[in-house]
């Protein structure tokens, strides 16, 4: 921990600024601010302890009625029409699997991208801003800590899935699956640069939230295959990092695809990364810009 | 401005149902005001209903390949599973709106700094619940109108249009037994103040046991038992066979008549418990703490 006396700041009036400041490297992102950020937003995470476990429970209760809906239109755990459309006729692990690589996604939508709001609700978003640290160190420290919580959460649904569904999957596909769900969180991360940007701009979180979540969690094949939807929406599900991170996941666990044969979910996924980062980067800067110029930062 | 100390007097001296119900009323709009002054909110109005529907819609057309399951057929009164599930979809979302909307009413006041001036305005604390009810029934009944008008335009959505009056009494009777779970779900706000996660789990549990697209048989058969004790799984099935079998159904009369029943108890307990945790939070002068 820093600490820092008012004796060690020279105030330099005529600049209208600190030393302080003026030795503050202008960056990016201040990976170590971003680090202290985590670090408070887990011990207000783990003020509420029951928020972990509340949250690893409740996919499974928005996944169940998707697994019984199967099961009153198939007459069964298994579908032939479903294995034609996916290559998986048991439906119940292709579901089971889509949900917890989704709970990372609704993580970095409701989680980081609502950061600010958050803030802004308790009061302490101008002051958070006033930091000597670049904005975006605050939404990648909120992303840190989000990783962890939403990990732990996943956790327990993934042995929920295990008990309730006897999910299982060869030891050798854990790699490749956890360099997917890597690479789709980074990418991820940088999405909710830009939605945090929108929220500074729009405000109302809850509309903006639930439409971008429902539109990418119909986009991503969570509960069927991607040839689902009409022809001129795949295109925009196939931009979505959370589409090759689920189909490789599933090629991974369920069709015991190794990492050589994933190699192209991986490439694309990097690309998508660079991508999502670079437009979220920009797009969070050009709203916090309008919306200083505005005056409406702390504005509801 | 300057209001004269009799006027003052006159307004406070003011009570009974009448002024309850328009100050329900005027809450109602001011909720619709708030809406409507974020640009998006319009747009997500919209729209939203029928986007939430399409997932269900092309899970279905994955497993079935088709709008009908003969599967479906065996264990319920119709095999046209589009119809069924949008029903149940339309239902659901109702009730998805009634509960969160009111429920977090008042966690949404103590967000942006106006419950302790909404608790001091003189009026019934029931009555400023109400209010949020009012403008979620609007809400969400007009969503309803917008889910079945696209699903019928686009899709062929098949109603027996003489049901349609019993079924906005199924509507009613489940909106009455739900003010109860709201009033629960307000005394979580009041004492616990982390009232998402109240609302998230029990609004999650009530959806799982409301069987929106497959029919009771399926669920285990504790949780059988226990959709039979909620007035939402009552009020969807009267409200799905009113719409698809026609105002004369003897099982969806007897749902209705289930659900009066639920909704005696659910309200009475709901009420105690609200005044109780009113009194609770005011003793402790704790209102405006997060």
């Amino acid at each position: 921990m820093v600490s820092l006396r008012s004796s060690d700041i020279e105030l330099d009036v005529a600049d209208g600024e600190t030393s302080l400041l003026r030795a503050t490297p202008a960056r990016v992102i201040d990976f170590s601010a971003a680090l202290t950020i985590a670090g408070n937003s887990l011990r207000v995470s783990l003020r509420y302890p029951a928020n972990f476990i509340i949250w690893g429970f409740m996919p499974i209760l928005w996944l169940m009625p998707f697994v019984f809906t199967g099961i009153a239109f198939s007459g069964g755990v298994t579908s032939s029409q479903f294995g034609g459309q996916t290559g998986y006729a048991d439906f119940i692990p292709y579901l089971a699997l889509g949900w917890i690589v989704f709970s990372y996604v609704d993580s970095a939508i409701w989680g980081v991208g609502n950061t600010l709001r958050w803030y802004q609700f308790a009061g302490v978003l101008e002051p958070m801003f006033l930091i000597p640290a670049p904005r975006l160190s605050i939404l990648l420290g909120a992303a840190m800590a989000e990783l962890l919580t939403t990990s732990l959460s996943t956790l327990i649904l993934f042995g929920l899935s295990v008990v309730l569904f006897n999910l299982s999957f060869a030891l050798t596909a854990v790699l490749p699956i956890l360099l997917l769900l890597f690479l789709m969180i980074v990418a991820f991360t940088g999405f909710a640069f830009a939605f945090s940007g929108l929220i500074l701009v729009f405000k109302d979180p809850s509309v903006l939230t639930q439409f971008v979540h429902v539109v990418i969690y119909t986009l991503t094949p969570v509960n069927y295959s991607v040839n689902m939807l009409p022809m001129w929406v795949q295109p925009l599900s196939l931009i979505l990092p959370s589409t090759f991170a689920i189909i490789g996941i599933r090629e991974a666990a369920l069709a015991a695809s190794g990492i050589a044969l994933l190699w192209v979910d991986v490439f694309i996924l990097l690309i998508l990364v660079v991508a999502f980062w670079v437009v979220g980067i920009l797009i969070f800067r050009l709203a916090e810009r309008h919306t200083r110029k505005k005056g409406k930062m702390g504005a509801f | 401005m300057s209001v004269s100390f009799e006027k003052q007097s006159a307004l406070l001296a003011r009570s009974g149902w009448r002024y309850e119900l328009s100050a329900a009323w005027r809450l109602a709009m001011k909720q619709w005001k708030v809406e409507l002054s974020y640009p998006l909110s319009l747009l997500y109005f919209i729209v939203s209903p029928f986007l939430w529907l399409i997932p269900l819609l092309l899970f279905g057309l994955a497993i079935t390949g088709s709008t009908t399951s003969a599967a479906l057929g065996q264990i319920t009164y119709t095999s046209d599973w589009f119809t069924y599930s949008a029903l149940g979809f339309c239902f659901v979302a109702l009730i998805d709106t009634s509960l969160w909307g009111t429920g977090m009413a008042f966690r949404r006041e103590q967000w942006v700094g106006t419950l302790e001036s909404l608790y001091a305005t003189p009026v019934g604390r029931t009555t400023i619940l109400f209010g949020s009810s009012i403008h979620n029934i609007q809400h969400g009944g007009l969503g309803v109108l917008l889910q079945l008008g696209a699903a019928g335009a686009l899709f062929g959505l098949q109603l027996n249009l003489a049901g349609i009056l019993p079924a906005l009494l199924a509507i009613g009777l489940m909106f009455l037994g739900l003010q109860g779970v709201v009033l629960f779900f307000a005394c979580v706000v009041l004492v616990a103040r982390r009232a998402w996660m109240a609302v998230e789990t029990l609004v999650s549990a009530i959806k799982l046991l409301t069987p929106m697209s497959y029919p009771l048989v399926v669920l285990p058969y504790s949780l059988q038992v226990i959709a039979q004790g909620i007035p939402t799984y009552h009020g969807l099935e009267s409200f799905r066979q009113f719409l698809l079998l026609g105002p004369f159904s003897m099982t969806a009369w007897m749902s209705i008549g289930l659900l009066l029943l639920l909704d005696l108890i659910i309200l009475l307990l709901g009420w105690v418990l609200f005044r109780a945790s009113d009194r609770y939070v005011r003793n402790r002068a704790s209102l405006a703490k997060f």
